[in-house]
């Protein structure tokens, strides 16, 4: 905007605006502050870190070994009421198994369930993503129908059945999450890629003769990465709460592995008189999916405020 | 507008019939449905009786196919466990199920819409941050431990509401609230999003210039656009509560269609769980259905 | 000017806004007044304040925004003190406002009828009949085909022209006394822009209606304008009637805006239009001296420091400047002559 014609103003002084000088230092303050900002994000991290710090040292921390029964010390009360036993801190269900060694390696049941299901459901829900939304048309077509037929699958009930009929393990549970619980995966992916596929970048590194694999490696999913954590950290709370409803309903984790979701339904005969049983890990279940909530939430505002929903 | 709901009709069918194949695969997948049927004591040879008695023996598409052909005759089969048409039990336990469900929902959006407004109108103040808490918190309950709070404490400590059964209606308020509360965290934020969004629009700023009353402009002009999203995520959850029945029915014993559904599915009746699969899927596509066409007659962009 | 005649008095109108960086003066000391049946052209570039200074007479800016004045006065109505409830009933009833952009301004879930019929019936106490002749009436007038049809239809049914004559309709159907039109033709054809001016004007006069209109458009402003104020980051830096402003421009702001308009017959063909150099300066914490010195050829230390006042030339011709308008007046010529 510099006239050539002279005499039209004086040219060579052009007034920057504000701030530029001073800007660079505190960018950087402020990228930090933004996450500070987010409290809930904070808060959600840490109880996050604290929780899966005491699954890792699970083996250290755990007074006992969570699949000893003591029949002579069978529903001892926690230690904030009466009767109870400072050797079993959180008391011992119906069977003698110390609640707290119990809560502690259940942890590690319900974050490797999660974190494993997890990543098996990106796998399967990115790739239908990325295919649908790059090619269009009849591909879109049909993995969009897919999509829709997941959605409308129960599938809780699906899952019920699959275990049933599979039998319960460790391993079949993931399985049968991971191939259940994609759909949120491949619908972002999908819709963002869609979105991408016409950016100018990707249009030129066609040009340039990329085949379509590499042009989605290295341009398309560099970019969604950030949507695709959120969505990550929202699926493996799903994947937990799920996994624990699967196991409250009998048909999860097998016993005696401890999960979360069986005791709280083991807890349940005795809902009467020792209610406990049932609050202790659904609390921590609650804590835990909460964190996760907080975190992945935290990581949207800071990545992508306008997608809040 | 006739077309567009023909369309979305036969799309709607063809997904249904879509899901019951994928679910019969499924199951077929994970385990010789003639082995469960033969139960834990059965030898090889009753699960060959088994298998020759149901047709299992057949190729999948056959068995499938005259499972379809049964259905379209309203023959939903005949449940092992019961010795009954299959079709005669579900339809008292879906009544208990659907009123369930409609409860359900209506408490959700009776109670999300207002507190989505509200926080989108005061946006950024002490109660938006209340709304949303109290959406994080929902969102974050197991669906079964909450349920069990809620018996600890109106039930067994304040012994004010039944804990099993469903003759009154005393018995569906805990399970109302339970399964609503399920519901309400994404319909309270979706309903803030889009009110915050269409507030902020140039015909809302239009509305105020011409010197339309706040309250009008909220709950008329912006609602109408805001809530169009809200229609579609209130089928969609309505599916999804149905599915999620089953927890909530167990808990408190409500003989309704998912808990019947998880208990046929440990007696491996067959027979029931397929119906069921297919009802429940139905239930969804017919909603999601309806709430398209709902949304074309809320917002005449779309029936283009 | 008698005061009675005085329809709308502005003194001192600031609004400013708190950014994460710091308050932002949006608008600033802004002061002007307007008589009955009077145009007034509010120019400026983008992000001077304009809009936000219209926005501001109605009480319709950000909630983020506060808004202070020293008189902020319409007919015998004091605005700054008025209830917000009073104030609404202000607006679309004595005081409308249009906007720029016709295509989002119009509720897509609604009909033209339900829109335009509400804000009546919001206003007076009408039947839906008596509302809907009253519509009628005025899409005929605003040159509206087939009205009775129309009524029925909805927003994206219609072209961006019919939109922004229904909006038209819409703000006068209670009959205002003021009509603040935000660059409501920019958005649009230029033949459809002479059409709409050419309505606005005439309905003007019909209605003895006084109209504030914003733009960024000289050409326009000579063709509609009773008086002219001329706004520069947020404030007024000159304020004439039209004849003088064109004539006898005495900012250098001004000057450099009617400089770089191409006039028929004396800017020479094929050469570049001259253009006012450098960027609007930021609006953000305290300010002192002219805004307008960076880019401004007669610049001298003193503009730097301290508040320039606003000062008249005569009566009705104000500017903000610490030359004085001979100088200025050489000064234009100088730069005339070097570029011819």
């Amino acid at each position: 905007m510099h006239g050539s014609i002279p005499g039209c103003g004086v040219d060579p002084m052009t007034a920057l605006p504000g701030k530029l000088s001073a800007e660079f230092p505190s960018r950087m303050r402020a990228g930090l502050a933004r996450f500070w900002r987010h409290r809930g994000f904070v808060l959600g991290l840490a109880l996050l870190s604290v929780i899966v710090l005491t699954a890792v040292l699970a083996p250290l921390l755990a007074p006992h070994d969570p699949y000893e029964q003591n029949l002579l010390k069978r529903l001892v009360t926690p230690f904030w009421m009466e009767g109870s036993d400072p050797a079993y801190p959180l008391g011992t269900d119906q069977l003698g198994r110390d609640l707290l060694s119990r809560l502690l390696y259940g942890a590690r049941v319900s974050l490797s369930i999660g974190f494993a299901a997890m990543l098996m459901s990106a796998v399967i829900g990115v790739t239908l993503g990325v295919l649908a939304g790059y090619f269009g048309g009849r591909v879109d077509a049909t993995i969009s129908f897919l999509i829709t037929a997941r959605l409308a699958l129960p599938v809780i009930l699906v899952a019920l059945a699959v275990v049933a009929l599979a039998g319960a393990s460790l391993f079949i549970v993931i399985l049968v999450l991971g191939s259940l619980i994609w759909d949120r995966f491949a619908l972002v992916t999908r819709a963002n890629v869609q979105q991408l596929r016409s950016a100018e970048f990707v249009t030129a590194a066609r040009l340039q003769g990329l085949s379509p694999l590499q042009v989605v490696l290295r341009e398309i999913l560099p970019n969604i990465v950030n949507n695709l954590i959120v969505i990550a950290t929202l699926e493996v709370a799903g994947a937990i709460i799920f996994e624990a409803a699967l196991s409250f309903l009998g048909l999860g984790v097998p016993p005696p592995l401890p999960s979360w979701g069986r005791m709280v339904a083991e807890g349940k005969s005795e809902i009467l008189f020792d209610p406990w049983l049932i609050t202790i890990p659904g609390t921590m279940l609650f804590v835990l999916v909460l964190a996760i909530n907080l975190v992945g939430d935290g990581l949207r505002d800071i990545t992508a405020p306008e997608s809040r929903n | 507008m006739l077309r567009y709901a023909v369309r979305r009709l036969t799309s709607a069918l063809l997904l249904a019939l879509f899901v019951s194949f994928l679910s019969y695969v499924l199951i077929y997948a994970a385990g010789d449905p003639a082995v469960a049927l033969a139960g834990e004591s059965g030898t090889a040879a009753d699960a060959e009786r088994m298998r020759a008695a149901y047709g299992l023996d057949q190729p999948i598409y056959v068995q499938y196919g005259r499972w379809v052909w049964a259905v379209l005759h309203g023959n939903f089969g005949r449940s092992l466990y019961f010795d009954q048409p299959v079709s005669t039990i579900l339809f008292g336990r879906f009544g208990i199920t659907m009123t369930l469900g409609i409860s359900a929902i209506v408490f959700a959006l009776v109670l999300s819409l207002p507190l989505g407004i509200v926080a989108a109108r005061w946006q950024g103040t002490v109660i938006d941050h209340l709304v949303r808490t109290i959406a994080v918190v929902g969102q974050a309950m197991p669906t079964f431990w909450f349920a069990l709070l809620l018996v600890i404490l109106l039930s067994v400590t304040y012994p004010i509401l039944p804990t099993s059964g469903s003759e009154t209606w005393r018995h569906f308020v805990m399970p109302t609230i339970v399964l609503g509360y399920f519901a309400m965290p994404a319909l309270m934020r979706l309903t803030r999003s889009g009110m915050i969004q269409v507030l902020d629009a140039d015909y809302i700023r239009t509305a105020h210039a011409m010197g339309i009353p706040g309250r009008r402009v909220l709950f008329r002009y912006a609602l109408r656009n805001a809530v169009i999203p809200v229609v579609s995520l209130s089928a969609a959850q309505f599916g999804y509560m149905l599915a999620g029945s089953v927890v909530v029915e167990t808990v408190f014993a409500l003989h309704g269609a998912g808990l019947l559904a998880s208990e046929s599915i440990k007696r491996s009746d067959l027979p029931t769980v397929q119906a069921l699969v297919l009802c429940f899927s139905m239930i969804y596509v017919v909603l999601t259905l309806a709430a398209d066409l709902v949304n074309a007659w809320l917002d005449p962009r779309m029936r283009g | 000017m008698a005061e009675a005649a005085r329809l709308l008095e502005v003194k001192d109108l600031s609004v400013d806004i708190a950014t994460a960086d710091g308050v932002l003066h949006a608008v600033r000391n802004v002061g002007f007044s307007l008589n009955r049946s009077e145009t007034l052209c509010i120019v400026g570039e983008s992000g001077c304040g304009k809009s936000l200074t219209a926005l501001a007479l109605m009480g319709l800016q950000p909630h983020r925004a506060r808004r202070s004045a020293s008189i902020l006065r319409f007919d015998d109505v004091d605005l700054l003190t008025q209830s917000p409830k009073t104030m609404r009933r202000l607006r679309g009833d004595r005081i409308s406002m249009i906007f720029q952009e016709p295509m989002t301004s119009l509720n897509p879930a609604f009909t033209i009828g339900d829109q335009i019929i509400d804000v009546l019936r919001q206003h007076r106490d009408v039947s839906t009949a008596q509302a809907r002749e009253r519509a009628l009436q005025l899409f005929d007038r605003v040159g509206i085909s087939a009205p009775q049809s129309r009524l029925r239809q909805y927003p994206h049914e219609l072209s961006g022209g019919l939109r922004q004559r229904m909006l038209i309709a819409m703000a006068l159907m209670c009959g205002p006394d003021l009509l603040l039109a935000d660059e409501p033709t920019t958005a649009l054809d230029v033949t459809i822009q002479a059409e709409l001016l050419r309505l606005l004007a005439e309905l003007q006069s019909e209605l003895g209606m006084a109209m504030i209109f914003i733009t960024h458009d000289l050409g326009l402003v000579s063709r509609i304008a009773d008086r002219v104020v001329v706004m520069y980051a947020g404030e007024v830096v000159e304020s004439a009637p039209v004849e003088n402003l064109f004539e006898d421009p005495l900012h250098p702001y001004t000057q450099g805006l009617l400089a770089c308009l191409p006039v028929p017959g004396s800017t020479p063909r094929m050469g570049r239009l001259p253009s006012i150099p450098g960027v609007v300066p930021s609006l953000i914490g305290a300010h002192t001296g002219c805004s307008f010195r960076d880019r401004c050829a007669f610049a001298v230390d003193a503009c730097a420091t301290g508040e320039i006042s606003i000062g008249s030339a005569d009566e009705r011709h104000e500017y903000r400047c610490l030359r004085t308008p001979m100088e200025n007046r050489t000064g234009r010529r100088r730069l005339q002559s070097a570029r011819t």
